[in-house]
């Protein structure tokens, strides 16, 4: 049999491995150099583009909730009311999809409830599903407030007014910054190895999802029309920080993970990872300096109104390509065998059993 | 939801643990205990495929399939023995056996859930459908999974599979229903050398050991146990083997790791991660707003970003 009949028959073959499309496989169908025909023993993620979405819409959520809750923290001015506002209620609809999402995912949706059956902080997922349910809660009356000052609940919005803005706020800042971090500690928490050979991934998350909220909040304040410079400078410093600290932590996290973690800046999913941090950069880069909000000029305003939206959408684009990236690199990632063998070299805390003496 | 959701079911009394010795020595690729074990579990066929990868015609462990023979065709020296640079790459040709002449030994070893002693996929179910039943073995309960997938990506060995059919995770139970009647798991007892032994983990190890000796002193210098101790972070297996060649001939991870190991650091990462932002984003405020109009009603509140 000669080689080019070979790899085609093996390609043939092996991409039908436990029911896997064709496509995907190509990478790992070079069977001829592997020790076991290229078949891949890590099993792929389960998880789809709805993990990717609530990724987003969760971090989103988190993020807001907790920039509304410090800028309430640190000023009384009326521009940092209308931050928090803006935040409380991005929030909340953010959070509204995530439960959908998660459910969906499930291969038992009726049974979303279990998540809640024990209490393992130990499993990241368990202690996400806590974090969630209690950070929707305070999420709720952070809107309700909200919503109360703006007057839309009716004859609920004296009631809604009276709510403990600051003591709400102050207890669910852990929670939002939970909210924001724990899906990158979940992923990091897996075999997979693109995701978890490094600590990092859950800041990666962190800066991410502070990235994405300042940007949406910037977008949220500017179609209000309640652009100030005070509170858009605040949030341009904070896009900026967390920008830096998302790039920096997810070159460091390829950095540390080597071979295992090609599939984060290779083929699909290292352009789609790539494009979601230009367009993150691109929005930084497009939205208006602050202070030129103030311009008098009517026109001018308008113009940069228009640049703020267009870099809000930027940014928000930017986050979710982040995201749908790292998610689906994993799957890339357990197909990948040479990622697999790279992520399971003897080390000094991990040794293997090869080696050890007999007893 | 049953009325008893939230109430703990009397527990069984612990027995002692049990496992699986596997010795790949013994094995002759029958794949008897993939049918036992199909038979007796009722599992469906995942297909009907020839692949062409030798006589290695499942692949691997899936959600319904529980053993799996594994066929390794890999280079040795003329007397049978692993090649001194036993996992350099043989060429394609001799990989598949077509070239004559290339020395080439022929490995099998019958593949299973390693029931962990401290079990990636344990650790991580969010649900706790997984556990540890009585004998020690890991176990997922039918009725609890949701099938979130969080198992499928923890271990390390890709055992763990969710069925399209029903959306919940399955994997080997070690024949739960057979122990808890006196039997033993359908494969051992349909293993016809003995390369699939059941039993006490303790006495299992013991064998695995003396075996060890055995194959050793008769000139088989490559052979090792996979499992029977921890390795570092790594917790012995319940299902153990004994192998003669480098674990990636077998696709085996040479060293699997504890993701549960590495998560007080990557929740800290994370945790000072999230203050560091919350800082600057509190800077970032109290900059822009300008301090005078920094309210003075809670000056204690800062402690709360720390949590």
């Amino acid at each position: 049999m000669n080689r080019s009949a070979f790899e085609g028959f093996s390609h043939s073959t092996l991409a039908r491995a436990g029911g896997r499309p064709a496509g995907d496989r190509a990478a790992s169908s070079a069977a001829s150099a592997e020790p076991y025909y290229g078949i891949p023993y890590l099993k792929r993620p389960t998880w789809k583009w709805q993990i990717a979405a609530y990724f987003f819409f969760g971090g989103i959520s988190g993020a807001s909730f907790a920039l509304a809750s410090l800028a309430d923290h640190f000023s009384a001015s009326p521009d940092a009311a209308a931050l928090r506002r803006a935040g409380f209620e991005t929030s909340l609809a953010a959070l509204l999809p995530c439960p959908g999402l998660l459910i969906w995912d499930l291969g038992r949706p009726a049974r979303f409830p279990y998540m809640l059956r024990v209490w393992k902080p130990g499993s990241p997922m368990n202690l996400g599903s806590w974090i969630l349910t209690g950070f929707g809660a305070v999420s709720a009356l952070g809107a309700a407030h909200a919503a109360g000052q703006a007057g839309v609940l009716g004859p609920l919005a004296p009631l809604a007014r009276r709510l403990p803005m600051h003591a709400i706020g102050a207890a669910g800042l852990p929670l939002a910054l939970g909210m924001t971090g724990y899906t990158g500690v979940l992923l990091a928490g897996t075999s997979v190895p693109a995701w978890s050979q490094s600590p990092w991934m859950g800041g990666v998350f962190v800066a991410s999802s502070f990235a994405a909220a300042s940007d949406v909040l910037r977008l949220h304040l500017t179609v209000r029309d309640q652009a100030a410079p005070p509170g858009m400078r605040a949030l341009d410093r904070i896009s900026h920080a967390a920008k830096a600290a998302e790039t920096g932590l997810l070159v460091a996290h390829c950095a540390r993970s080597g071979r295992a973690g090609r599939a984060l800046w290779t083929g699909r999913r290292g352009w789609q990872l790539a494009a979601g941090l230009g367009l993150s950069w691109a929005a930084a880069a497009l939205a208006p300096a602050p202070k030129s909000l103030a311009a008098r000029d009517a026109g001018v305003r308008s113009r940069l109104k228009r640049r703020t939206l267009q870099a809000g959408l930027l940014g928000l684009a930017g986050a979710f390509l982040t995201r749908w990236a790292i998610v689906h690199a994993g799957q890339q990632a357990a197909d990948d065998t040479a990622a697999a063998r790279a992520a399971a070299q003897p080390s000094k805390s991990a040794p293997g059993w090869r080696q050890q003496p007999p007893r | 939801m049953p009325a008893a959701f939230f109430t703990a079911a009397a527990q069984p009394a612990p027995q002692e643990p049990t496992g699986f010795f596997t010795d790949a020595t013994l094995c002759i690729g029958c794949k008897a205990c993939e049918v036992a074990c199909k038979q007796w579990n009722q599992l469906p066929a995942d297909g009907y495929e020839w692949r062409g990868t030798s006589y290695d015609n499942t692949h691997a462990l899936s959600a319904a399939t529980w053993r799996h023979v594994a066929f390794a065709e890999r280079p040795c020296d003329g007397g049978g023995r692993s090649a001194p640079a036993a996992l350099a790459p043989p060429p394609a040709e001799s990989a598949i056996g077509t070239e004559l002449g290339a020395p080439i030994r022929w490995l099998m070893v019958s593949d299973v859930c390693k029931h962990c002693r401290q079990a990636p996929c344990e650790e991580a179910c969010p649900t706790g459908a997984l556990i540890y039943n009585e004998f020690g073995n890991v176990y997922v309960q039918q009725d609890i999974c949701n099938g979130c997938g969080y198992c499928v990506s923890a271990c390390p060995f890709g055992v763990l599979d969710r069925a399209e059919s029903d959306g919940r995770v399955h994997k080997c139970t070690l024949c739960y229903d057979r122990q808890k009647d006196g039997l033993e798991p359908a494969c051992a007892k349909a293993c016809p050398t003995d390369s699939i032994q059941f039993g006490p983990l303790s006495q299992l190890r013991a064998r695995a050991r003396q075996r060890l000796e055995q194959v050793r002193a008769r000139g088989e210098d490559q052979a090792y146990l996979y499992g029977a101790e921890p390795a570092g972070e790594y917790s012995s297996l319940g299902a153990f083997f004994l192998l003669t060649d480098a674990p990636e001939a077998y696709n085996l991870p040479a060293a699997p790791r504890r993701p549960r190991a590495h998560l007080p650091r990557n929740y800290a990462w994370t945790a000072l991660t999230a203050v560091a932002m919350a800082a600057v984003a509190g800077w970032a405020f109290a900059a822009s707003f300008g301090r005078e109009a920094a309210a003075p009603r809670r000056p204690a509140e800062a402690e709360n970003e720390v949590a």
